[in-house]
């Protein structure tokens, strides 16, 4: 028997395995809280509505990815074989956990142990959405499995990288930092208020700080041999529990007793510059939560209807209206015409030209005005001034004729979408006003408008009559049937068609604009209670509250439910014209209202908003007005020389953007905020993976560092100084880095002229040393020239 | 993974953020930023302003076995309360001195006691006073050192020897001597009547002047004769780990042998063979025993040369009538020849050995205790060798009359150096 078989004495116990951390319960706990307020923050956030599945699973991923990590950091694992195992996990476990999702939200049956069908829904999904937005090339795909793949791994990897850099690398920094950035950039996307786990984050974050930093000093005072490093964590927490709790409560009566914008104006161009990026945000976003408000003033490729509308302050622009015009209009900025059947009104499948300066902007289009009876209506001229409204987007009444500048239009289908203009300042247009007049010559009137008939062109069918399944439910037909049998009740008094558009829409609008309705800007919690899985138009049919967004929207659909051609218009509501033709409109005007299309008229404005909108006023009209012809119903041949481009990104100087809010600009930029917060931690760890490893700081190097450094000063070395000599030197005049020079200067004397090897503590120290004394330097040369400057 | 100027510019667009927005969440963060760090720093500024403190050492040498006191007392005049003061004394005794952390609140003061054991023999500085603070993230650190250090010896233990003697040597003056002697011991026992060849220094002139013919004194030699202890610490000859080793047994028996002496108002010198050859002239009292202790506790069993060259090296300053106590642990014979020249002069002599193969087993035992090392079973053949060479060496000594006393670890001197 050898020695090292002895068997053991029966007296001696078993070691024991520790399933303790070495860094303390206290510490895992705080990781664990800190990765959970992630969690809780995403789910709160709601951006998988609760019928496309539950999400209450992200509290255990986030579990999960810590215990891989620290069983990893415990059983002496490599660092890149801990991930790997735990990339697999996800990957194993993932899928089947988006698959239960799926399968839930859908109704079926979920049988956990049929491992196979999990891993086929999950893969089917994956399928659905590469087809949907790669293949097909469509904006949005009706898939949501995928969403919860993605925060899934979020939440998974978030738990990884905070384990990780807490019991593997022992940086508890990088864990708060990085799980901070992540929750920062999902509160800043939602509009729900999550102080609350941004409170807890803290508190867990904090205390993590300081369970660590009492973890390092314990460290320190037994390798320095200073005393029982049990004896001083009571110490350490009770301090650091102390700070703490004064410092978070102090930072909540600092931000309820003062929080102000006083920089609020440098972000009114902003969504010209980074809008791309919120386009592309709110593009690949799920279609749940309620997204904060795309603050600033401007307008973008698509729009998301939150459950809420802030209000922005300041001028947005100013008209000036050459002519003694007394009509008043909306300013329109552009239409949107798809809907995603949930919440989203968006450009699709558009085409681009270039327009040059003054000549006809819709001259080549189906919405050309000269088309038209009557050759659109009467041509105003108006010079426009953006104020805090800095999108390129060309603001017009009804028809915009031309522009004094280059411009762009933009096409859906053959349809009038949007202009914009290059180089921002003032700029002059030519509009047609629609006349509506039952005395002049070519005025529309209602007795024009019920003669229509519902006879449409084919893009126009094509695009304005889609309604995506699921966007109308029960309470929207409600409404709608409610409005056929008043425009019914309508048209039998007029001697009309019962089935003419006009009374259908005219119906819908009153019945809107009348008191079944509320208007409300914030319409979150009604949302939340009574809307889960609708669409914004069914939610708003149920809830019967809410912002123009909600009016224009249901009306639309309903229009088009009815077989009306109809889309979303949006801009501003008059503003305050004076005598002299200038007109002042606020931010605050920014709305949305709805344009209907009828046959030999083309696009006809109704505003359904009540309290708000601005309700166009349309004279009767004599009874024996006849139809107007209506046109062809083929589109016209294109000009070849369009640019296709289907999301609209091809805008010049910008325009494209993440949502297209009524502008405002309280609220700030908060999806660019946010989108800016992920940039930096994907930026972070990319350059950190990049980043070689940093190499221990060679004496000499560091020495000949300081040497120039301090040179720059005025306290370089005289060329007859030993070492020794020039660090004593120096530490005359930077008493404060004393002991950093003796460091250095030692080390460099032991390597240079001792032939000596130094060990890593040794170079640690003065890698330390040298960023120490650098930063004293430094501070004693700038503190010299300020004193001298004074 | 984050550098600093990563962090900074995070803070730098949190800001912006924060007074572009007026959100409440961005403020909380900022607010919280500004008080973690801007708090931190100034707890950490404040923590060593109006702070007085300072320590005081007991007695700066003592024996091994005996403790040392170090009071700390840390005071602050200012109306803050420090969170947190790291207060330590570094210091290179093998037991430390523990140092403390502490809180103190406004105006407060604070005082402690620190009893270290001195455990092992030497000279060891006890660093100035280190004062740190910092905040509870480690963000900032400050520190500073009060008052300046100071050196503790520590010299061997010593173990009481009661049944130890010295042998005695040749008795001056108890004998008629036809050359002139040399040595005039300060203790005469007795008078005699006077011989030819006495020396006339010697007369005792009252007892002559009583007994009416020349009385001379006659001196106790065994009682006052000098010792000169030979300390060998050839590292070639060393067995043993820590406390219980050759050398640690040798310079605690050369402590006990020397004090023994001293007490006995015996002149002591000593010759150690180490790293260097040091040699104390022989001399009585408090300050040769404080001497004798200082070498004691500086020695190491770092020696390059043989006992016979540190013998014969200290020979010629060996005087008849002194004591010679050898005290080695080497078992070769070949310094058994330059001591017989000792003992021919007139210089009794005693050797103080040490059991090679005893240390060993010890050293063994205390690995196994220690470290959970199962020792290597004894090699008989390197037992029996042993056992042989120090049977050898105690026949050789025989010979010359010179006693070998064995020293085995474990075990106190008082029941091992007897007679």
């Amino acid at each position: 028997m050898t020695a090292s078989a002895l068997p053991r004495p029966i007296d001696e116990p078993l070691d024991r395995i520790r399933l303790r951390p070495a860094e303390g319960w206290l510490t895992l706990v705080a990781v664990v809280v800190l990765v959970e307020t992630f969690a809780w923050s995403l789910i709160d956030a709601a951006w998988i509505p609760s019928n496309q599945g539950s999400v209450g699973y992200l509290s255990f991923l986030a579990v999960g990815g810590i215990l891989v990590e620290l069983l990893g950091a415990k059983a002496g694992w490599n660092r890149w074989f801990t991930h790997l195992v735990g990339a697999v996990l996800a990957g194993l476990l993932l899928p089947l956990i988006a698959a239960a999702a799926v399968l839930g939200a859908l109704g079926g049956p979920v049988d956990l142990t049929n491992l196979e069908l999990l891993y086929r829904t999950a893969g089917n999904v994956a399928f659905q959405v590469w087809a949907d937005l790669i293949r097909d090339g469509r904006p949005f795909t009706s898939q949501f499995g995928h969403y919860h793949l993605i925060f899934g791994a979020l939440v998974w990897g978030a738990g990884m990288a905070a384990s990780s850099a807490v019991f593997n690398r022992r940086r508890p920094f990088d864990a708060v930092v990085l799980v901070g950035l992540l929750l920062l950039a999902n509160m800043s996307m939602t509009g729900n208020d999550q102080l609350v786990y941004l409170v807890v984050f803290s508190i867990a974050a904090l205390t993590l700080l300081v369970r660590a930093h009492t973890y390092d000093e314990q460290l320190t005072w037994i390798r320095r041999r200073i005393g029982d490093p049990s004896a001083i964590s009571g110490l350490y927490l009770t301090g650091g529990a102390q700070f703490v709790t004064a410092a978070v409560f102090g930072a909540l009566v600092l931000t309820t007793a003062a929080s102000s914008a006083p920089l609020q104006g440098m972000w009114t161009d902003l969504p010209s510059k980074l809008s791309g990026l919120s386009d592309l945000i709110q593009r690949l976003a799920p279609a749940g939560g309620h997204p904060r408000p795309f603050g600033a003033v401007g307008f973008q490729s698509s729009a998301t209807t939150g459950g809420q509308w802030l209000p922005a302050s300041g001028v947005a622009f100013t008209a000036k209206v050459e002519g003694n015009v007394t009509t008043v209009w909306r300013w329109m900025a552009g239409t949107y015409a798809t809907y995603d059947g949930s919440r989203r009104w968006s450009w699709d499948n558009t085409s681009s030209e270039i327009r040059p300066a003054n000549s006809p902007i819709l001259g080549d289009s189906e919405d050309d005005p000269s088309l038209l009876a009557g050759g659109g209506g009467t041509k105003v001229t108006v010079t426009i001034t953006p104020g805090i409204f800095q999108d390129p987007t060309v603001l017009s009444p009804e028809f915009v004729a031309s522009v004094d500048r280059d411009t762009t239009l933009v096409l859906t289908g053959d349809r009038f979408t949007t202009v914009q203009y290059a180089g921002g300042g003032p700029y002059t247009i030519t509009a047609l006003v629609p006349v509506f007049s039952d005395t002049a010559p070519g005025g529309i009137t209602q007795a024009g408008l019920r003669q229509s008939p519902k006879t449409y062109p084919d893009d126009i069918s094509s695009i304005y009559l889609q309604i995506p399944q699921g966007t109308l439910g029960p309470n929207s037909m409600v409404i709608f049937k409610t409005a056929q049998d008043q425009a019914t009740a309508a048209a039998n008094a007029a001697g009309a068609s019962p089935d003419n558009p006009f009374d259908f829409a005219q119906a819908l609008q009153d019945y809107l604009r009348g008191s079944a309705f509320t208007y409300n800007t914030d319409v979150r919690d009604l949302v939340d209670a009574r809307c889960g899985g609708m669409s914004s138009v069914e939610c708003f049919a149920t809830i019967r509250t809410g912002y123009c967004e909600y009016y224009a929207s249901l009306m639309t659909m309903l229009l088009r439910q009815d077989g009306i051609p109809a889309r979303i218009a949006y801009g501003f509501l008059p503003g305050k014209r004076q005598a002299d033709g200038t007109e002042t409109v606020d931010a605050s005007n920014a709305h949305w209202w709805v344009e209907a299309y009828f046959a030999g008229y083309g696009w006809i404005e109704f505003d359904p908003t009540g309290t708000r909108g601005f309700e166009p006023f349309i004279p009767a009209g004599g009874p024996k007005e006849t139809a107007r012809p209506i046109g062809t119903t083929t589109p016209r041949q294109r000009n070849p020389d369009r640019n296709p481009d289907r999301n609209g990104s091809f805008l010049p100087g910008g325009g494209a953007g993440s949502t297209a809010q009524p502008p405002s600009t309280s609220s700030g930029p908060f999806a660019v905020v946010g989108g800016l917060l992920l940039l930096v931690v994907v930026a972070v760890v990319v350059t950190s993976r990049r980043r070689r490893p940093r190499l221990p700081m060679d004496p000499d190097h560091a020495w000949g560092g300081v040497g120039k450094l301090a040179s720059r000063f005025g306290l370089g070395p005289r060329p007859a100084q030993t070492v020794y000599e020039y660090a004593g030197a120096l530490a005359d005049a930077v008493p404060s880095a004393r002991i950093e020079l003796a460091t250095i200067a030692r080390a460099k004397v032991e390597v240079a002229y001792g032939r000596q090897s130094l060990g890593p503590d040794r170079l640690k120290a003065v890698g330390s040393a040298y960023r120490r004394l650098r930063f004293a330097i430094v501070r004693r040369g700038f503190g010299r020239f300020v004193r001298r400057s004074r | 993974m984050f550098r600093r100027i990563e962090l900074f510019f995070l803070g730098a667009v949190l800001v912006l953020a924060a007074f572009s927005t007026g959100q409440p969440f961005l403020f909380y963060l900022v607010y919280l930023a500004v008080l973690v760090v801007g708090g931190s720093y100034v707890l950490t500024r404040l923590g060593l302003t109006e702070l007085e403190a300072g320590y005081a050492v007991n007695q700066l040498s003592g024996h091994v076995g005996e403790r040392i006191r170090v009071t700390y007392t840390l005071r602050s005049t200012s109306r803050v309360p420090k969170l947190w003061l790291e207060v330590h004394n570094p210091t290179s005794l093998p037991a430390g001195l523990p140092g403390r952390a502490i809180s103190l609140g406004g105006r407060a003061e604070r005082s402690w006691l620190i009893r270290t054991p001195m455990t092992r023999r030497g000279h060891f500085r006890v660093e100035p006073l280190q004062i740190r603070t910092g905040d509870p993230f480690g963000f900032f650190e400050s520190s500073a050192t009060v008052g300046s250090g100071v050196n503790v010896v520590v010299y061997p233990r010593l173990e009481p020897l009661p049944q130890w003697k010295l042998p005695a040597a040749n008795l001056d003056g108890s004998h008629a001597m036809r050359e002139r002697t040399l040595q005039t011991t300060p203790l005469a026992t007795t008078v005699r009547p006077w011989a030819p060849g006495d020396s006339f220094n010697r007369i005792h002139w009252k007892s002559t002047a009583r007994h009416g013919d020349i009385q001379v004194k006659e001196f106790d030699l065994e009682q006052t004769a000098d010792a000169w202890v030979i300390l060998d610490l050839d590292r070639s000859v060393q067995v043993g780990a820590g406390d219980e080793s050759t050398v640690e047994s040798a310079v605690r028996v050369a402590a006990a042998v020397a004090d023994k002496a001293i007490l006995e108002n015996r002149a002591v010198g000593m010759t150690v063979g180490a790293h260097r050859l040091a040699q104390l002239p022989p001399d009585r009292g408090g300050r040769q025993h404080l001497k004798i202790m200082q070498l004691l506790a500086a020695v190491d069993g770092d020696g390059a040369n043989p006992l016979s060259e540190t013998l014969i090296a200290t020979v010629p300053r060996i005087r008849r009538g002194m004591t010679a106590v050898i005290i080695t642990a080497s078992t070769d014979r070949a310094w058994v020849k330059p001591l017989s020249t000792l003992r021919a002069r007139g210089v009794a002599c005693v050797v103080v050995g040490f059991d090679h193969a005893a240390f060993e087993r010890h050293a063994a035992d205390v690995d196994l205790r220690l470290h959970g090392r199962p020792p290597e079973p004894p090699d008989p053949e390197v037992e029996r060798e042993s056992q042989q060479q120090l049977r050898a060496l105690r026949h050789a000594l025989a010979e010359f009359d010179v006693t070998l006393h064995i020293v085995r670890p474990g075990r106190p001197l008082a029941e091992l150096l007897v007679g």
